[in-house]
């Protein structure tokens, strides 16, 4: 047999109020409440208020405005949906190709439009094709790029070609 | 302080004993007429219809209070019972799925009525002003019924949906729990927290009520 567990708290109490009200406890919940119930007289005084506003929302369960019914069945008017669906021929449905064709076209045009444009936009700010800061150190023939930090002044990154690069500024 | 918590009572959900949906079985007569409609049998599927549809359109009009849009929404269910019948587990009772798809077309159409309204270019004037004490309040002329309605209203969806279903329409805590396809301790907590919120919501309403009648007494 299952030990009846003592509600400890009224927070507890309320929420099987809650469920009593409609009849929804289970039988050990029902004792388990009683049994709080009897030393506690807010939870009383709550399980009467519980119980009014309920019979309140039960004044809608037998209104007569939900109580009224359809004033005719819908299966006449169903049945001859079903039949004129039957009848009639289905659509058939073709993934239209063109569609996507002209997406990626598009697309593609776009991209290319992008490319050529940003190409052109760094040739005008650079119409020598040298790239600033990169030159090639006569002694030791290592490729150091140079980038100016503000408080250190030039900071020199020694880069290593795989191949022999001439004392020429490297351009692209 | 004890809190439970939705999440809580679905853990609560996997105790065996708890999940009595399970236990409900078919009429065999409704097997047989799920069976029948399954296999293409129209008039199977019109017994069907007549069984269910006033029932439906209880539900439905708990939600949608104009006559005509209610029977327009179970006709619509039904059709899309019909659609989605090969779908239909027939171990399971016909009832509760053709409820959910009911619910579900209902929760639909008030969202788009919801949308509409929120994108129009117009609203209607004068919502938010306070009543006029020269004319006199439409709110006096609702009687006790239609009352609780409104305060019903003021309920989040899910937790009304359980509401009606349970305490109006009577459907037992596995009912709803299929309908809505929760499980039913989650049904058990939600309609504990509704009616709660129902009681907050009515008194809401008496407090405010009385301070109209406070103030029209003044006048």
């Amino acid at each position: 047999m299952k030990e009846i567990l003592m509600v400890t708290n009224c927070a507890e109490a309320k929420h099987l109020i809650h469920l009593d009200v409609g009849d929804d406890l289970r039988v050990e919940e029902e004792l388990q409440l009683a049994t709080h119930m009897q030393q506690c007289g807010d939870c009383r005084s709550y399980h009467a208020d519980m119980s009014r506003s309920m019979n309140t929302l039960l004044t809608l369960r037998n209104a007569p405005a939900f109580d009224s019914l359809m004033a005719t069945s819908v299966w006449p008017l169903l049945s001859r949906e079903l039949a004129r669906r039957h009848t009639s021929p289905r659509v058939a449905r073709k993934f239209n190709m063109q569609v996507v064709a002209l997406s990626v076209s598009a697309l593609s045009l776009a991209v290319v439009t992008m490319v050529q444009s940003l190409s052109s936009m760094r040739n005008d700010q650079n119409p020598t094709g040298v790239v600033p800061g990169l030159t090639v150190s006569e002694s030791s023939k290592i490729l150091q790029l140079e980038t100016v930090d503000d408080n250190a002044g030039i900071v020199r990154a020694p880069f290593y070609p795989h191949e022999a690069i001439g004392s020429q500024p490297v351009s692209f | 302080m004890w809190t439970m918590s939705e999440s809580d009572a679905e853990e609560q959900a996997t105790d065996p004993e708890d999940s009595s949906e399970n236990g409900e079985v078919p009429s065999e007569s409704e097997v047989r007429l799920v069976h029948a409609a399954r296999n293409g049998d129209n008039a199977a599927f019109g017994e069907l219809v007549q069984r269910y549809e006033r029932r439906v359109f209880k539900v439905i009009r708990r939600f949608i209070p104009d006559l005509e849009m209610a029977t327009d929404l179970v006709q619509e269910s039904f059709l899309r019972a019909y659609e989605r019948i090969d779908q239909f587990d027939p171990s399971r009772r016909f009832g509760p799925w053709l409820f959910r798809l009911a619910v579900n077309l209902t929760y639909d159409h008030l969202r788009k009525i919801r949308r509409r309204g929120k994108w129009a270019l117009f609203t209607d004037a004068g919502e938010d002003r306070a009543p006029d004490p020269a004319v006199v309040d439409p709110r006096k002329n609702l009687d006790l019924s239609q009352e609780v309605q409104v305060v019903l209203a003021e309920i989040p969806e899910a937790y009304r949906t359980v509401l009606i279903l349970r305490d109006l329409e009577g459907f037992c805590t596995a009912d709803v729990a299929a309908v809505t396809d929760r499980s039913e301790a989650t049904i058990r907590w939600r309609l504990a927290e509704a009616r709660k919120m129902f009681r907050e919501a009515w008194e809401r309403r008496e407090r405010r009520a009385e301070k109209t009648r406070l103030v029209q007494d003044d006048i």
